[in-house]
């Protein structure tokens, strides 16, 4: 096979040879069994090396999209926050109120002062009631009530935005965190289980609600597989009680073991089930363990702790 | 005109990143998420058609793949805008997912991608996917990071300095080996081939 026929092979492959250089192509592979089976073949490696790209690019679109919903929530947030201003609204509508009618006694009660005043009271009497000029002291005295609970409000609300803008998403970043594991799964080929191999191939097509479906009942002789891919499936499907379940039941003993400490603890922290402090322990016994096959990933999702 | 041409540097700023390395690549993943002309857009047209926003994010994906695909070998070539393009891959995507679901669909406003660009002319079949993950498996890490690289047209300098060889020749000898394991693995299981070959016809 000469760089040729390679180069053609290769443009014929990835679709970028134009048309009619591609008929003549076709022509040629079917009258020459050698060239074609050289192709397949080809065909076959490229495939596999475009699947690669394929899957390391959905853990990326995982990730972030992951990080999207996770910003998202965060400018959600402030918009829910707005309530507050009407909370704050009705509580200076509340005040005003208040002190319209306390104004209106001590309206009511001025005249009585006034005619003391005038009466010939003690100077001292009026610079402690400041009520020579109603109007005005009635202004401070809004001023003065009015301002206290708006102060206090607002520096309430400032403080608590920053912290729930920086405060990380465990939740988020355990979803993130998930590799579909179709290369793992798919390892161990053709299975004697008819129904095992359906659900294999609803979960690649990423039908995973048809594969969970597919494994209600486990086979007998395949039982440990079958749950490893229902409780991935599950996952997938964000049916996370249901891969929680089945990841407990794989973390029991079995080939699984150590797959399901790691799946079991991001479905945990995906629906928030455990507390910050178990994950935590979790997390650093397996980033501790140099053994364990998740241990680099333990430790990464540990950093964000 | 302005508009057009800041267009078409973002567009091939884009390409250019997409055609680059991994960090490149992400950066770029990124810029998708964040342009609201892709990946809002997408997300606003699944769930005008009735989709979820879980459909939606199936679709983005699916049509990031084949568009990636396509920008590494030369299918897109710009004649049309990048946005307008994918976002012509994204509604192909959608139908594929409807049909998956068995639902009619209208494929008229499908114009703008040419039929011999039909994404679904692009995608691995899911039949195929199983046994290309099956073959997958049967190589290590080591040679799936390998090739992974070599598919993005890593250069022999790049892969030697990402996967710490002492060479470039050593590189070359571990991405060659990795291809030959690969490729006798292929012809071990002609079943999986019969499939390509009737596929490609």
């Amino acid at each position: 096979m000469n760089d040729n026929q390679k180069g053609k092979i290769e443009s014929y492959v990835n679709g970028s040879m134009d048309a009619a250089s591609r008929s003549a192509f076709e022509a040629e592979l079917r009258e020459n069994p050698k060239l074609a089976n050289e192709t397949a073949v080809f065909k076959t490696e490229w495939e596999i090396r475009e699947m690669l790209i394929e899957n390391q690019l959905r853990n990326d679109i995982d990730a972030m999209y992951a990080q999207y919903q996770t910003q998202s929530v965060a400018a959600e947030k402030p918009r829910k926050k707005n309530l507050w201003w009407l909370a704050l609204i009705i509580a200076l509508g509340l005040v005003g109120t208040i002190y319209t009618l306390t104004l209106k006694d001590k309206v009511e009660v001025q005249p009585e002062n006034n005619n003391q005043q005038q009466g010939g009271y003690a100077d001292e009497q009026i610079d402690e009631t400041p009520t020579e000029l109603p109007e005005n002291t009635g202004q401070e005295g809004i001023t003065a009530e009015v301002e206290a609970p708006i102060e206090k409000t607002e520096t309430s609300a400032p403080a608590q935005t920053p912290v729930q803008k920086v405060k990380l998403d465990l939740s988020a970043l355990a979803l993130a965190a998930y590799e579909s594991p179709e290369g793992l799964l798919a390892s161990r080929g053709s299975s004697s289980s008819e129904n095992y191999d359906k659900a294999m191939k609803a979960f690649i097509a990423r039908n995973y609600r048809e594969a969970v479906n597919l494994l209600k009942t486990l086979p007998e002789d395949e039982e440990q597989e079958a749950l490893a891919l229902r409780a991935h499936a599950s996952f997938k499907s964000s049916d996370f009680s249901g891969a929680i379940q089945d990841f407990q039941a794989l973390k029991d003993g079995g080939i699984y073991r150590r797959d399901a400490e790691w799946y079991g603890l991001l479905a945990r922290m995906a629906v928030k089930q455990g507390s910050r402090d178990i994950w935590k322990a979790e997390l650093e016994k397996m980033a501790n363990n140099p053994s364990h096959p998740y241990n680099k990933k333990a430790g990464k999702l540990l950093s964000n702790f | 005109m302005p508009d057009n041409k800041n267009a078409l540097n973002n567009d091939s700023h884009l390409i250019q990143a997409i055609q680059g390395d991994e960090i490149q690549r992400k950066k770029a993943l990124q810029e998708f998420f964040t342009n609201p002309e892709l990946f809002q857009r997408v997300v606003g047209y699944v769930i005008s058609q009735g989709g979820s926003s879980e459909d939606a994010k199936d679709v983005f994906t699916e049509s990031f793949i084949v568009f990636d695909r396509q920008v590494r070998n030369g299918v897109f070539r710009g004649e049309s805008s990048l946005a307008t393009y994918f976002q012509a891959i994204a509604k192909w995507q959608w139908l594929a997912l409807k049909r998956k679901n068995k639902v009619t669909y209208d494929t008229s406003e499908l114009a703008e991608v040419g039929s011999d660009q039909s994404p679904e002319k692009l995608m691995i079949t899911s039949e195929r996917k199983v046994i290309l993950q099956n073959l997958i498996a049967l190589m290590g890490e080591k040679c799936q990071r390998l090739l992974g690289l070599f598919q993005l047209n890593y250069s022999m300098k790049e892969i030697k300095e990402k996967m710490s060889y002492a060479s470039e020749q050593v590189a070359a000898n571990q991405v060659h080996k990795c291809r030959e394991q690969l490729r006798n693995a292929i012809q071990e299981h002609p079943e999986h081939m019969s499939v390509l070959k009737y596929s490609s016809d």
